[in-house]
């Protein structure tokens, strides 16, 4: 039923991205409104992440929600990329270049990196129980520096240092500001939707894992 | 609104759609999937389900 709801939500927050006026300072607006939610997406799915895999660790060891927590930081490193890629098509139409090292950019940039080595890390341990264990802690430590690299380390910056406009989400005018959370809304409950199906599939791929081993 | 901007709209919503019928295909392969394994495992109730953690190294 969500994903009805989410997929009817975006297309009414597509609509009426388009439709609000172009934001002060900013050529082809529109993709704020995909670009921005996404980024927001990803630092809920991150979170959401780590939630699943402390709930592993210190509430019954539930295999499905370390399949949860996988799959929710997966879906969010997909976010990630693809919000990155949203603002450097962004990034090149208002201030001349994809990229300019930003603080914004360079901490985004942090983020995904880390969460693809926290993958690896996770894919080199073949004992499940460890790889599990070791999980929570990434889960942690990965959404304390996607924290740091998207929103902290812009805030402890001097004034002006980014390119990028200051508390878009809290201080722009009224119809802009309902337009982005209306998308952030929207955008997040489609990002949860593939989540879950992907925790479907790695849940489904754990049973299956299991009796072979049980065969063996 | 500007026919450019008509044009980009129409491909997010295009976009949107073939998004969402997806997941639907998707979901619904993971649903069929899940059926598959849960009859098996009724099947054959000799290789109950462990924790992985019991896996062999």
């Amino acid at each position: 039923m969500l994903k009805f709801i989410a997929s009817a939500w975006v297309l009414v927050g597509l609509i009426i991205g388009f439709s609000v006026p172009n934001a002060q300072n900013l050529a082809t607006t529109p993709i704020a409104f995909f670009h921005v939610p996404l980024a927001v997406s990803m630092l809920l799915l991150f979170l959401l992440s780590a939630i699943w895999s402390v709930k592993w660790a210190f509430f019954g060891r539930d295999d499905r929600d370390d399949a949860r927590s996988l799959a929710f930081a997966e879906v969010g490193f997909a976010a990630g990329l693809i919000a990155m890629a949203s603002g450097m098509l962004f990034a090149r139409t208002n201030w001349g270049a994809y990229w300019s090292w930003d603080p914004q950019q360079v901490g985004v940039l942090g983020t995904l990196l880390t969460y693809a080595a926290l993958f690896a890390l996770r894919g080199a341990t073949d004992d499940e129980g460890t790889k599990r264990k070791l999980w929570t802690v990434y889960a942690v430590l990965g959404v304390l520096v996607a924290c740091f690299g998207s929103y902290i380390y812009r805030q402890i910056l001097p004034e002006n240092t980014s390119l990028h406009p200051n508390k878009t989400l809290t201080t722009s005018t009224p119809i802009f500001r309902f337009a982005l959370w209306f998308n952030v809304v929207g955008y997040a409950m489609l990002l949860i939707c593939a989540a879950n199906v992907r925790a479907r599939f790695e849940i489904i791929s754990n049973r299956l894992d299991e009796r072979v081993w049980k065969r063996a | 609104m500007s026919s450019d901007s008509i044009f980009v709209l129409a491909v997010s919503v295009i976009t949107l759609g073939g998004v969402f019928f997806y997941l639907l295909r998707v979901e619904a392969l993971a649903k069929k999937l899940e059926e598959r394994v849960r009859d098996e495992e009724l099947s054959s109730p000799s290789a109950p389900l462990a924790s992985v953690e019991d896996r062999p190294l």
